[in-house]
């Protein structure tokens, strides 16, 4: 008991309150992060996106893309480093027993010294890429798009003999050109991952929906529906998960896009739980929703239709900004325009009370 | 012929004992031993080749036969960890077949320290996996107040097991001095993101609301990067701890928006207490 609570030792500094509950005293977040770690609870493992580089910034056309993916393949792992690595040391061994005098036992232990800096050194590599690797994920995950391209894009060709890791970091590049609305850049990218998965794969079923999504911002729309097609026979597959989710949501934009809002309307009975899985990001599919009723209801004329509108686009600005919203569909831009919508906008910040 | 005669026997699977930190120090001692017995082996051997020379053979025997043990060691050890490497797959398809994998090689020995300890770090996965939460802090608090070694990238992962289980069991202490530690390391965003959660289901136990609330914007940013249940989740943990804050306005802000992320059946799978009853009871 006594080497436990040792191990544990170092209650927070700070004005201790004590705990009605353990009898010990509470920390506070802001208290806690000064007296134990001297930085606040997000900074230090928050990528610092000016630090990836400071010079400008121009995302990558399609073709430079294409070109940056075929001249770094994956490559199958080669076991000769490896074996190389145990010839030398079995050469040193026989350089050392077979003539213990004289100069051969230094030149053998000098051999094994030598292998032993060379794996020393190719594990201290790996885990730099590893980390490098980690810090573009990072920077992706909190849209850091730019800074995240930049630095997946320098990765790549280091990450070649390590074929998962260049899966990753191949799929960065993809979702972080998605990001920057460069979709032509993207479905290569998409190309790629999908091209290197099985068919039914999880995760290859995902890229291909995404992949279907990019066709559709850049009006391919035979191709999106091509996609959306051979998808539709493994979604079942998929239920409650985010890949059912980014499916329903490309569905809806495909009816957006091919101007068929009142089918679109179809959608919207289940359309809140379909696309829970997809976190905050479901709320470009309630305001696509909210685009689908607004149309119907100007077409139509009706009230109550504009009311269901205002309910998704209340919903959708509860997740996104208008700003996000309108930057990744620019077709929502008269929605946050159209006066009738102004009652029904959110926050999507919380309301902190003073 | 029975229904029963006809259908395929369920493979027979062996479990592990309930765990006891005795149990594991001496088998942390035997592998010990068996290392420094080897290691005696060998420096004897090259003691005794300098003193007595080519007179006798048995130095260069005692040496070669630390080399074999030393083999040996490696080779149990590396079977073993080859014995789970699937862990993650069986864990999720099958429990019991991954706890009877598990049994078979911690029974092994002599084992590599690291890889004694990395099958006990998998040992807490598993319990914490079947729920046998109280087991499960058990082991992770022992591991954690051993050197780690190789197995020191896995302190977080113990200490986050360390934190979920004490929380599940209504140990608040064990949860605060888990929280401690970690904030003591330095995390990752992914591992900052698990403390959030956990130290927000912490001071919503403890009735710390104002400090669950405080940096709420933040901890909101945040907590939109985790899945959806669990962002979900988080915010009616947060909403619970406003209403009891006494913001209202802020409280049914985070609570339409968990509304959006998650189900309440997917909020109250993930906790034991349900935070829309909580809420519910705090307004």
């Amino acid at each position: 008991m006594t080497r436990t609570m040792h191990a544990f030792r170092g209650v927070p500094e700070g004005p201790p309150s004590p705990c009605p509950v353990t009898g010990i005293a509470a920390f506070r977040l802001v208290d806690l992060n000064r007296a134990t770690c001297a930085r606040p609870l997000q900074s230090p493992a928050m990528p610092d996106p000016a630090s990836s580089s400071a010079a400008p910034f121009s995302p990558p056309s399609a073709e430079q893309v294409a070109a940056h993916l075929a001249s770094n393949p994956p490559r199958a792992q080669s076991k000769s480093a490896g074996y190389a690595a145990l010839l030398a040391i079995g050469f040193a061994m026989a350089l050392m027993f077979s003539s213990p005098d004289g100069l051969m036992p230094l030149v053998g232990m000098l051999v094994v010294a030598g292998v032993f800096v060379y794996l020393f050194r190719r594990g201290l590599r790996m885990r730099d890429l590893e980390r490098r690797a980690s810090r573009a994920a990072e920077l992706a995950l909190t849209h850091h798009a730019p800074q995240s391209l930049r630095l997946a894009w320098q990765l790549l060709p280091g990450v070649t003999a390590v074929p998962q890791l260049h899966g990753r970091t191949v799929a960065m590049i993809a979702q972080n050109l998605d990001r920057l609305r460069q979709f032509d850049g993207a479905v290569v990218a998409y190309d790629e991952l999908i091209k290197r998965l099985p068919r039914d794969h999880p995760a290859a079923v995902h890229f291909r929906i995404l992949r279907a999504m990019a066709h559709l911002f850049c009006d391919r729309l035979a191709d999106a529906d091509d996609e959306l097609r051979k998808v539709r026979n493994v979604i079942d597959r998929f239920v409650d998960t985010a890949v059912a989710a980014a499916y329903r949501l490309a569905e809806l934009f495909q009816r957006i896009r091919t101007h068929h809002f009142d089918d679109a309307l179809g959608l919207a009975d289940n359309l809140l739980d379909d696309l829970r899985p997809l976190g905050v990001e479901a709320g470009y599919g309630h305001a696509l929703m909210a685009l689908s009723y607004m149309k119907f209801a100007d077409k139509h004329d009706d009230a109550s239709a504009a009311e269901q509108g205002g309910q998704w686009w209340g919903r959708a600005t509860m997740l996104l900004t208008t700003e996000q919203l309108v930057f990744r569909h620019e077709e929502l831009r008269e929605l946050s325009d159209d006066p009738r919508l102004a009652v029904h906008t959110q926050s999507s910040t919380p309301p902190v009370e003073t | 012929m029975t229904d029963e005669a006809t259908q395929p026997a369920e493979p027979r699977h062996n479990t592990w004992p309930p765990f006891e930190s005795r149990v594991f120090q001496r088998q942390l001692a035997l592998d010990a031993l068996a290392r420094r017995a080897v290691l005696v082996l060998l420096f004897g051997g090259i003691f005794a080749d300098w003193v007595v020379g080519q007179a006798s053979s048995l130095p260069e025997a005692a040496v070669i036969l630390a080399a074999v043990g030393w083999v040996g060691i490696s080779v149990v050890s590396s079977r073993a960890a080859r014995a789970i490497g699937q862990f993650g797959a069986m864990l999720e398809s099958s429990p019991a077949a991954a706890e009877s994998t598990l049994a078979g090689a911690l029974e092994r020995w002599p084992l590599q320290r690291g890889a004694r300890l990395s099958l006990y770090y998998r040992l807490a996965v598993l319990r914490h996996h079947q729920h046998r939460f109280a087991e499960a802090a058990n082991i992770a608090r022992t591991l954690l107040t051993e050197r780690l070694g190789t197995v020191e990238r896995s302190r977080v992962d113990l200490l986050v097991i360390l934190i979920e289980s004490s929380l599940r069991c209504g140990d608040l202490t064990g949860a605060f001095l888990g929280i401690d530690q970690m904030h003591k390391r330095r995390l990752s965003m992914f591992d900052q993101l698990r403390l959030l959660a956990l130290q927000t289901r912490y001071e919503v136990a403890c009735g710390y609301h104002a400090n669950a609330v405080s940096l709420v914007d933040k901890k909101v940013r945040m907590a939109e990067l985790l899945p959806a249940p669990l962002a979900g989740h988080l915010h009616a943990m947060l909403a619970t701890s406003a209403a009891a804050a006494h913001q209202p306005v802020l409280a049914d802000w985070l609570q339409r928006r968990a509304d959006l992320l998650a189900t309440p059946e997917q909020m109250d799978a993930l906790l034991g207490l349900a935070p829309t009853a909580a809420m519910s009871e705090t307004t």
